[in-house]
């Protein structure tokens, strides 16, 4: 008798105790009404009103422009992200798929040691470099965070390729810019909408980056949810916003995954 | 056809094709006999342009191809494991060299059909490489080689991979096939009875060098060396 499903049993605690439980809270909490923010000297219904069941604050988010305007300026940046990690991850995977072996090992550890840098170090970095002002040192960030993930999970995916297909391509008359376009490229696409997965939640639910690169123009849902937490003390509303964003990227990662097993 | 003059190919401290000088006569089909590791994939690449040899000549059709790129030659080749692109059906795998030649779709796809009920494979045109049996893949390849109309075919362990009732099968196709079309041909196997069924001549290998050259019936009752009459299994 195999007793695999025993070794699941640690991450799923972890995962009931720090995802499954918050988010429930979260759920419940979007669908609260928003307490008293004033005070009123009654402290128990300061960030929502326990117990209560309200729209009030998808409404809100759904009605309000402010609010449309944050969700379509964090898809716009997402969007621009990945885009722009895709290209330099793959670029930098092809490279790492066509260098010999020791130089290929070289490679992977050069690719890893940005993430040694502690983060401030980094965001100093990257404001000398791209501005302190402005969505370039967001994007710029973001970018520079997400590339090593991207070319890692591309050149997993290139090292498939056998290279007899490329010979084979090449004896039936392709030029090497055709057999990349015709069998490499095809063939990696599911690393790369991998790639495009986690790009695409990683810089949609991004905080760090924008809340230490940009000014308020470039705050995303994320960096709102936690205004409205730590200065607004709108819990519900804060929630809903994390709900909203939560079914939004939900919605684009099975789109995606679907579209990968299709390739695959 | 295809001529080797004094050709020779090192990977690092091993010597995979040592001086090999062999002749190929239009409409010829030679199989390079040999055991694992003798040098056989290494030649049949270099004819092909997938590997350049370190010294020595290679000309097909009179024309000096040694340092040519493998799609500047008209040369056929059926890999060991087949190659065939898994995200193409049968029927774009075998286009895929006409696509190149920048051939119209209409002709392509005529010729592409012609070519697969040529090689037995009616009907399993729009399935994938992995839908498709050894045998059947094994025909793919070798349709997707045929169809550019190659002047030289190779063929790297064509029989390798099939069951005993493919492999006697596909050996009277292949020899049908490669005679109606006129082709020349190099069969690169370790087995002699392949060679010794399918082959006008066969180059037996031996540590990349070729020990004799000669016709089955000749190999046979004359084997020049003790290894090649060992390998066929003769008793001296
Ligand atoms: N790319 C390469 N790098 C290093 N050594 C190689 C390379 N290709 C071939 N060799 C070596 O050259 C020798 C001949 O190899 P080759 O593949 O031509 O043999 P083969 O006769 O086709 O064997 P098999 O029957 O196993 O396919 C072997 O010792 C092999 O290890
Ligand atoms: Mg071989």
């Amino acid at each position: 008798m195999n007793r695999w499903p025993l070794l699941l049993v640690p991450s799923a605690l972890l995962w009931l105790a720090g995802v499954l439980a918050p988010l429930g809270f979260v759920l419940r909490l979007s669908l609260s009404s928003s307490g008293n923010r004033a005070g009123e000297g009654r402290y128990d219904t300061l960030f929502y009103e326990p117990g209560t069941w309200s729209f009030a604050s998808f409404v809100e988010i759904f009605t309000n422009p402010y609010y449309r305007g944050l969700f379509a300026f964090t898809a716009a940046l997402a969007g621009v992200v990945t885009v722009l990690t895709l290209i330099f991850g793959y670029v930098l995977a092809y490279a790492i798929y066509r260098a010999p072996m020791p130089r290929k090992i070289v490679l992977i550890l050069l690719i890893a040691l940005p993430k040694f840098t502690n983060i401030l170090v980094f965001v100093f970095g990257v404001k000398m470099i791209f501005g302190a002002s402005g969505p370039g040192p967001v994007i710029a960030g973001e970018v520079l965070m997400l590339v090593p993930y991207a070319a890692l999970t591309i050149a997993a995916a290139l090292e498939a390729v056998p290279y007899p297909l490329i010979e084979a391509a090449r004896g039936l008359g392709a030029s090497a810019a055709m057999a990349f376009w015709r069998v490499t490229l095809p063939l990696s696409l599911p690393g790369v909408l991998a790639a495009a997965i986690l790009t695409l939640l990683w810089s949609a639910s991004a905080f760090l980056g924008p809340y230490l690169l940009g000014e308020p123009a470039q705050y995303t849902v994320a960096v709102e949810v936690d205004r409205q937490v730590h200065q607004d003390l709108d819990w519900a509303l804060a929630a809903a916003l994390n709900v909203v964003l939560l079914g939004v990227l939900s919605v684009a990662a099975y789109g995606l995954s679907v579209w990968r097993r299709r390739l695959a | 056809m295809l001529e080797f003059i004094g050709v020779s190919k090192s990977f690092g401290a091993v010597t995979a094709v040592k001086n090999v000088s062999l002749r190929l006569e239009p409409g010829e089909l030679m199989a390079i006999l040999g055991p694992s590791g003798c040098g056989k994939t290494t030649l049949l690449r270099i004819a092909g342009g997938y590997d350049t040899p370190d010294s020595g000549t290679v000309r097909i059709g009179g024309r000096d191809l040694t340092r040519a790129a493998p799609e500047a030659r008209q040369v056929g080749m059926v890999f060991q494991n087949y190659a065939l692109f898994p995200h193409m059906t049968a029927a774009e795998n075998v286009e895929f060299g006409l696509r190149m030649r920048r051939v119209p779709k209409p002709e392509r796809a005529r010729k592409a059909a012609e070519i697969l009920s040529l090689a037995g494979l009616e009907g399993i045109g729009e399935r994938k490489p992995a839908a498709l049996s050894g045998g059947q893949q094994q025909r793919v390849a070798l349709a997707r080689a045929l169809v550019i109309e190659p002047s030289l075919l190779l063929l790297d362990e064509p029989l390798a991979n099939l069951d005993r009732n493919e492999r006697l099968r596909m050996r009277g196709e292949l020899r049908t096939l490669q005679r109606r079309l006129g082709i020349a041909a190099i069969l690169v196997t370790h087995d002699q009875d392949d060679a010794l069924a399918l082959a006008d001549r066969i180059a037996v290998m031996n540590a990349g060098v070729v020990e004799q050259v000669s016709t089955p019936g000749e190999l046979q009752r004359n084997p020049a060396s003790a290894f090649v009459a060992g390998f066929l299994g003769l008793a001296e």
